[in-house]
């Protein structure tokens, strides 16, 4: 059976020609930078704090990417509320990107170039944090990154005006250490998204797990990002035997991963799964009752028990009918170092500003955090959890949470950084 | 492997829906179809409300109906006074069209992703050569073959599929036959719209639906469309199972080079045959 279905009309030349323009087009949400602006609140006594914001629309991280872009003019316009850095007022301008990485520079050197931003910060996979790192010397530009968590960022290609307000992917993996001890499993497979944060994270956790004796992790399986279809690696799974099974998916990612794996019953042949930046509040609703009893790193407490964090949560959670989570939670963190630093300097500049941010200590709402001298990665405590049944709403939730002091979370500074 | 197997013809099978509708409105009416994708993302998304609030099953019936009453009026409505125009026009008119829809999904559904449970009797799994599978990607594989063998035949054996096939030959002789192309073309992107639904439906409860969802599977589905050859039905079948069996095969075996098999297999059935597997394209 092979009936011809109706004929094309059309040359070639038109097809391709047709073809180009619309892919073109599919670009068009990269190429319409600066569609959005916010000044967070008006009346400033200063120079205002100019600060470009750039996140993913689109791609496995978008829904990442979309919080920030709704976080990021209220924390400014809450921050400005407050009264901003004696007197200066933050002013935003967003800058979408498409996810890929191109894009995302091409974001930023139009911030740079045609509005003469100078401080950047936004939503970034840990590709996107790379690839500017390598342009911030030659645009000028101060990169304060909430998100991107491969251990190279303040290691192998730290920068002077690079600082990180997310614990790194090893970071996150001590945090998961006692916990993970404490389970007492001895075989582990892995399946980590394709990209630097994945592939870092497979690294960590093998060599958190396999510093016990008799302690054996399979060969990791990595998925690209955005992968439809996870079937034929649940199935390399399944045929595996082990005991344990480490994820470093995100986003919809994770959502399908977990999805896929309760309907083909592996999630239950597993004595215990751990995942980093597996789950989280944007994901619980459509991971459902698949993600109950996986265990992780919450990345943030709300419930977090001082003044900065009570009126953060109560005011967030007025403005958007939910707590917030750990993106949106270190990206307001980057905010309120930011202008503790130009409270402290009275300048927008970024060489005085990464002056003052190198080896700064401040509250923010997670408390008193420093970013360290020496590679620009905050040093602060992190929590490990489960996820739990939620009883007032049915759902799922993070349970069980354990606070794990910074020392115990943070990595040597790693001999590769040379500022 | 019999698992791999069955995993490369359930992705197959759902790329094949998508790229039969594709692959139609563009024979007949020369229609670049961009916003297809938006249509399976929009159909996704109303299948997760529908068999929440009621049922899976109405949602399969009543989401590719609903879609293919409005691939009837859009083509009435919009394509039939464009035809004559550059083909790229029409292209990024589809193109603007899929903006608008994903912006209405976003205002009604929001950003978050969502995830849909498999509908009875198919939310198990069973057991094939002792491991288990997915009952309800057994259940896509069928529904989708048999849409695709329904499709077929309508074409081979129908008296519109025969005017259909004329008018794709020679739009201008079948007119002059007495046959009214313009509800030909109307028809057509109907079932077109209407294929869209079947695979928007039927992918919210086998992956996660979310707002890139469909610029993501369009350009896998453009991919089969091409290699399959723009005038085949055969052809986007051999090509949509083709394609999932080597996505499946190269996910187990080359992961880090999985993501770029589609984009290689293009290039080499093009350049060893131009036409794609089964096509016949005008030059």
């Amino acid at each position: 059976m092979n009936p011809q279905l109706p004929r094309p009309q059309l040359s070639r030349r038109q097809i391709i020609k047709g073809s180009a323009g619309v892919l073109g087009m599919m670009a068009l949400p990269g190429l319409l930078s600066a569609c959005g602006s916010d000044d967070g609140g008006s009346g400033s006594d200063g120079d205002p704090i100019r600060i470009a914001v750039t996140s993913a629309t689109s791609g496995a991280l978008a829904i990442y990417g979309r919080a920030v872009l709704d976080l990021a003019p209220f924390a400014a316009k809450y921050l400005n509320d407050a009264g901003g850095a004696n007197g200066r007022k933050i002013e935003l301008k967003i800058y979408p990107n498409n996810g890929e990485t191109a894009d995302a520079i091409r974001a930023v050197e139009s911030a740079v170039r045609q509005d003469g931003f100078e401080i950047l910060t936004g939503y970034f996979s840990s590709a996107q944090s790379a690839a500017i790192q390598q342009s911030l010397d030659r645009l000028g530009l101060l990169f304060i990154d909430p998100d991107a968590q491969a251990d190279g960022l303040t290691g192998a290609t730290c920068n002077p005006l690079y600082f990180r307000t997310v614990p790194s992917v090893s970071m996150n993996l001590n945090t998961l250490a006692d916990g993970v001890r404490g389970l007492g499993i001895t075989s582990w497979s892995a399946l980590c998204s394709d990209y630097a944060f994945g592939h870092d994270a497979y690294d960590a956790f093998k060599r958190l797990v396999e510093g016990q004796p008799g302690t054996t992790v399979a060969p990791g399986h990595f998925p690209p990002l955005t992968h439809a279809d996870y079937g034929s690696y649940i199935s390399k799974l399944l045929g595996e035997g082990t005991k344990g099974l480490f994820t470093g998916v995100a986003g919809a990612d994770a959502i399908t991963f977990f999805k896929q794996a309760s309907q083909y019953g592996v999630l239950d042949r597993f004595d215990a799964i751990v995942g980093v930046n597996s789950f989280d509040v944007l994901v619980f609703d459509a991971i459902g009752d698949a993600g109950l009893g996986l265990y992780g790193v919450p990345g943030y407490d709300p419930a977090l028990d001082n003044e900065r964090n009570k009126k953060f949560v109560e005011a967030f959670t007025k403005e958007f009918g939910r707590e917030p989570f750990y993106i949106e939670a270190n990206t307001f963190v980057a905010l309120e170092m930011l202008l503790a630093a130009v409270a402290e300097t009275d300048s927008t500049k970024p060489a005085a500003l990464a002056k003052q941010l190198t080896g700064f200590r401040t509250d923010t709402i997670m408390g008193n955090v420093e970013l360290r001298a020496e590679d620009h990665q905050i040093q602060r405590e992190n929590w490990f959890g489960q996820i739990v049944r939620d009883e007032a709403t049915g759902g799922i939730k993070w349970g069980n949470t354990t606070a794990v002091n910074k020392d115990n979370v943070a990595t040597p500074v790693s001999a590769e950084c040379k500022m | 492997m019999a698992i791999q197997l069955l995993n490369a013809l359930a992705y197959g099978s759902l790329l094949l829906i998508l790229a039969l509708g594709l692959a139609m409105i563009f024979g007949l009416g020369g229609v670049f179809n961009f916003g297809h994708g938006a249509l399976y993302m929009f159909s996704a998304y109303t299948a997760y409300s529908l068999s929440s609030a009621v049922s899976f099953w109405l949602a399969l019936v009543t989401v590719p109906a609903v879609l293919a009453l409005v691939g009837y009026l859009v083509d009435r409505g919009a394509f039939r006074f464009l035809r004559s125009r550059d083909p790229i026009e029409l292209a990024i008119i589809t193109y603007g069209g899929a903006l608008v829809v994903e912006n209405i999904v976003v205002m009604v559904w929001g950003t978050q992703p969502r995830a849909l449970d498999a509908p009875a009797p198919f939310n198990g799994s069973v057991s094939v050569l002792g491991d288990p599978y997915p009952s309800y990607r057994l259940f896509v594989i069928v529904f989708s073959l048999a849409v695709a063998i329904g499709i077929a035949s309508w074409l081979r054996y129908s008296k519109m599929g025969l005017h259909v096939r004329a008018a794709s030959r020679d739009l201008r002789m079948t007119a002059v036959a007495g046959v009214d192309t313009d509800r030909l073309n109307a028809v057509v992107a109907a079932v077109s719209f209407g294929l869209a639904g079947v695979a928007g439906v039927l992918v919210a409860p086998y992956a996660t639906v979310s707002i890139d969802m469909g610029a993501r599977i369009l350009v896998i589905a453009l991919i089969v469309t091409t290699v399959g050859g723009l005038g085949s039905i055969g052809g986007a079948a051999i090509a949509a199972i083709a394609l999932g069996l080597i996505q499946v095969t190269g996910d187990v075996n080359l992961p880090g080079w999985s993501a770029l098999t589609p984009y290689v297999v293009m290039i080499v059935v093009l350049i060893v045959h131009p036409r794609g597997i089964a096509g016949r394209i005008e030059t």
